[in-house]
């Protein structure tokens, strides 16, 4: 493009603003002013020019910005171009930009998830549990549905909802993104190959029945019966029921009335009732059967041969009423496919007699299609946009983008701080403009929230606090689409306790002094949980699972299932193993704009992941903006303070506990690992205390002689909210664990 | 105040209700703690026979196709420099 010679393109750079952890940004250039030259006219395909029919200023127009050195500023970035009177202002966005574009007002259905639709059937729940890598688990947990007889290892499939893998989401993601730009998307992250991520699923988010559905595509109770035979024929002995008028008419057409096709392979039921009054003989009306065929267009009713497929009713008394639901066939139909019913003399034999129509047919002949419980991810998560999905994972786990070409690279906080290399800026910087004590967008205490079920409830939610009491006193900075579990496990198996996802609804009604208890469907409730195998013996039954379904009257057995577990999975728990590093920095936090001389190789080199020492202000620092760069001027930089102390020394450590977890499991159990930094004395017996407030703390009395796990019940400490481990013969302590 | 992780010891874990296995019994052992594998190399071994699959640096799946006990163990080495740093053990018993 022509750029007139006074142009100054002005460039600014972010990858996340320390101010939002709920999105993420990217890098932009300030307005430029294009002059409309008749080159520039005719590469932006006359936009402006009255009749013009561009369509540039609704498209994305890939651009590149190159400096002085050949280098590229922006490489396959996006202009946004709009009219500005005598010139086209254009606006350049590089960064992540394009991964927010391509995912706009797009679903989680539009990934392709039709290879994971299914049918709820005994054996595909059961083949969930068993197969090793399984792109939807049916999670066992309580759904406030019937449990059945759980305590002795019933488990109910007619209240179980598959959950997809949320692995496979992601993937499913990048292989859409790929699709989107023609080339291949790599998203890099160490955070995917960690137990954190891998054994996370997502929700089906409705409560779902197990038993087919149904829709009826015909019914008709106004009837003749019909033969193309000669009346002479002594073998006319069967008539084709057909069909005067309609109740319902679903199908794709029929044939005389007789042959009723279906448009779609499937399964089917004819039903077949009312009175029917045979064929008149010299000996009076005699006996019936009925029988069907299909594809007998065609064909005389007496070429249709009943047998014992295909006869539905036999040895009918003249002016039998058949109710309704005595004869129900099942029929398993191709698409295009016709079927007719016909009536025929029972016993067989006989000759030509007219059917007795001299009474009014009181049959009525019904076809249904039954529709498959079929588990359509497709439909269901089409409340669920990406772009939330995106978000959640970001947030979840603390993440920042990096974008270099196709690849985006997701690193953890403690990655992005805590591993960072770091760049001397001590020559470079000029001086500091401002200094704040405050990072704006954050109160005191800053809220990490889920949905829930009762609206009024936070126990799952998280937060960072701030001292800093100029600040406001709270704030939401996540809100999550998910839903929280109810806040009580309870006792699903002998000696399991379970989270309850609700996705139903229970009603107890009286009926006759008796209680009946109804099962409401609910909808729209996104739940996340980790998958946890267990086989029966592990939670302490005899005998396999006992497999039912009461609703298809099918029970069956099996070894191994996959539970729910909602381990690392509370905001209080994800603050504490992902937001540590922004927490510590946003506790007396400063800020600096600070004047910094930058070239253009400096910005085309730039990275966010590195620290940035300036000897003058004696402090390592995050990069939070680059402000309005323009070659040969300084350049306004805002500066987050790290309190940096360098490598973590081992020899300080050498009597020292670490932590690695607290997984909640039950609202009293957890399960604690945690690592010796040395090599305890045999037999060394380990304490654990309990504190209400991190400060005053109570001997709890368990002990252990694990020196890297232990499974604790803190119910006789149920104000607990800090766990140490204290070694009782080297005194050496843990730091308190908050729970 | 802010630390450097790069001295922090690796950590495995398993999320089975007991150490106890049968033999043959595929054992999934996560590794976490210490991300950084553009300086590191990870290891998580055991002792005796056994058979072991690395998903990646942070799972692996051991079978083990004696009975006995069985430690396993992880480190990680520096890759520009020499650095090796063990982290936790896990006992199982495979009966």
């Amino acid at each position: 493009m022509d750029t007139d010679s006074k142009t100054v393109i002005a460039q600014t750079k972010q990858v996340n603003d320390i101010a939002s952890l709920s999105d993420r940004q990217c890098n932009y250039t300030n307005r430029i002013k294009i002059p409309k030259t008749s080159h520039n006219v005719k590469a932006l395909n006359f936009m402006t020019v009255p009749g013009n029919t561009s369509s540039v200023p609704y498209q994305k127009n890939e651009c590149h910005l190159i400096a002085d050195n050949g280098k590229h500023f922006v490489y396959n970035g996006t202009a946004i171009i709009s009219d500005e009177g005598e010139n086209y202002e254009v606006v350049i966005y590089d960064g992540i930009l394009d991964l927010y574009k391509l995912i706009e007002n797009k679903s989680l259905s539009d990934l392709g998830l039709i290879e994971i639709d299914h049918t709820k059937t005994l054996e595909n729940v059961i083949e969930s549990w068993d197969v090793e890598d399984r792109n939807y688990r049916y999670l066992v947990a309580d759904y406030n549905g019937d449990v059945a007889d759980s305590e002795n290892g019933e488990i109910n499939i007619d209240y179980l909802v598959p959950s997809v893998w949320i692995p496979y989401l992601w993937e499913k993601l990048r292989l859409f993104l790929s699709e989107q730009l023609g080339s291949d998307v790599v998203f890099n992250g160490t955070i995917f190959q960690t137990y954190y991520f891998k054994l996370l699923y997502l929700s089906y988010p409705k409560g779902l029945a197990t038993q087919d559905s149904e829709e009826l595509l015909y019914s008709s109770s106004d009837n003749t019966f019909y033969s193309n035979v000669p009346s002479y024929s002594l073998s006319s002995r069967n008539w084709y029921i057909k069909y005067n008028n309609t109740d319902t008419y679903e199908i794709q057409s029929d044939i005389d009335g007789i042959h009723l096709k279906v448009a779609e392979t499937g399964n089917y039921r004819l039903d077949v009732y009312g009175t029917i009054y045979g064929q008149i003989t010299l000996l009076g009306n005699v006996d019936s059967k009925l029988f069907y065929g299909i594809n007998c267009a065609g064909l005389s009713p007496n070429q249709v041969v009943a047998n014992a497929d295909n006869t539905i009713a036999d040895n009918i008394s003249n002016g039998t009423e058949i109710g309704e639901g005595d004869i129900s066939v099942p029929l398993s139909l191709q698409a295009g496919d016709t079927i007719c019913v016909l009536q025929g003399r029972w016993p067989d034999g006989g000759a030509y007699a007219p059917y007795d129509d001299t009474i009014p047919s009181t049959l009525t002949v019904k076809l249904t299609k039954l529709v498959p419980n079929t588990i359509s991810f497709g439909d269901m998560f089409e409340e669920f946009s990406i772009k939330d999905f995106l978000n959640e994972i970001i947030q979840r786990f603390g993440l920042t983008i990096f974008k270099d070409s196709n690849v985006y690279t997701f690193l953890t906080m403690d990655e992005f701080i805590q591993n960072a290399e770091y760049v001397d800026w001590s020559e470079k910087y000029i001086e500091t403009d401002k200094e704040t004590n405050a990072i704006p967008g954050y109160a005191q205490i800053n809220y990490f929230r889920y949905k829930y079920n009762d609206v009024e409830s936070s126990y799952n939610d998280g937060y960072i606090g701030i001292d800093n009491v100029n600040l406001q006193d709270r704030k939401d900075v996540v809100k999550s689409k998910l839903y929280s579990p109810e806040r009580f496990p309870v006792t699903y198996f002998g000696n399991r306790l379970t989270n309850t996802y609700k996705l139903w609804e229970k009603e107890a009604n009286e009926n006759d002094g008796e209680t009946e208890v109804k099962y409401k469907q609910m909808d729209n409730r996104f739940y996340i949980m980790r998958a946890e195998y267990r086989n029966y013996l592990n939670i302490g039954l005899s005998e396999p699972f006992s497999v039912i379904s009461k609703q298809l009257n099918e029970s069956s057995t099996n070894n191994r299932v996959y539970f729910e577990n909602f381990g690392y999975q509370s905001y209080r728990e994800i603050v504490q193993l992902f937001y540590q590093p922004i927490a510590k920095i946003l506790d007396k936090s400063i800020i600096i704009s600070a004047k910094i001389w930058l070239n253009d190789i400096d910005i085309v080199n730039f990275d966010f992941k590195k620290l940035y020492f300036i000897n003058q202000l004696s402090n390592y620092f995050i990069v939070n903006k680059i402000n309005n760069y323009i070659p040969g001027k300084p350049t306004s930089v805002e500066l987050i303070r790290v309190l940096y102390y360098g490598e973590q020394e081992l020899v300080d450590y050498e009597y020292g506990i670490t932590w690695y977890s607290a997984v909640q499991s039950s609202q009293y159990e957890y399960t604690l690992n945690y690592h010796l930094l040395y090599t305890p004395v045999v037999n060394t017996v380990f304490s654990f205390e309990v504190s209400e407030n991190g400060q005053d703390w109570e001997a709890s009395g368990i002990i252990t002689t694990n020196a890297s796990t232990y499974f604790i019940d803190l119910s006789e400490f149920p104000d607990t909210q800090y766990i140490r481990i204290h070694d009782t013969v080297t005194n050496a302590y843990s730091e308190a664990q908050f729970l | 105040m802010i630390q450097e992780l790069k001295n922090q010891p690796p950590n495995i874990i398993h999320f089975y209700p007991s150490d106890a296995f049968n033999i043959g019994d595929v054992i999934k052992i996560w590794l976490s703690g210490q991300y950084n594998e553009t300086e590191y190399n990870y290891y998580v071994v055991s002792e005796g026979d056994y058979e072991v699959t690395a998903i990646s640096s942070f799972e692996y799946d051991f079978v083990f196709n004696e009975p006995g006990t069985y430690t396993i163990s992880c480190s990680i080495a520096g890759k520009t420099k020499k650095s090796n740093i063990q982290g936790n053990t896990l006992t199982l018993t495979i009966v």
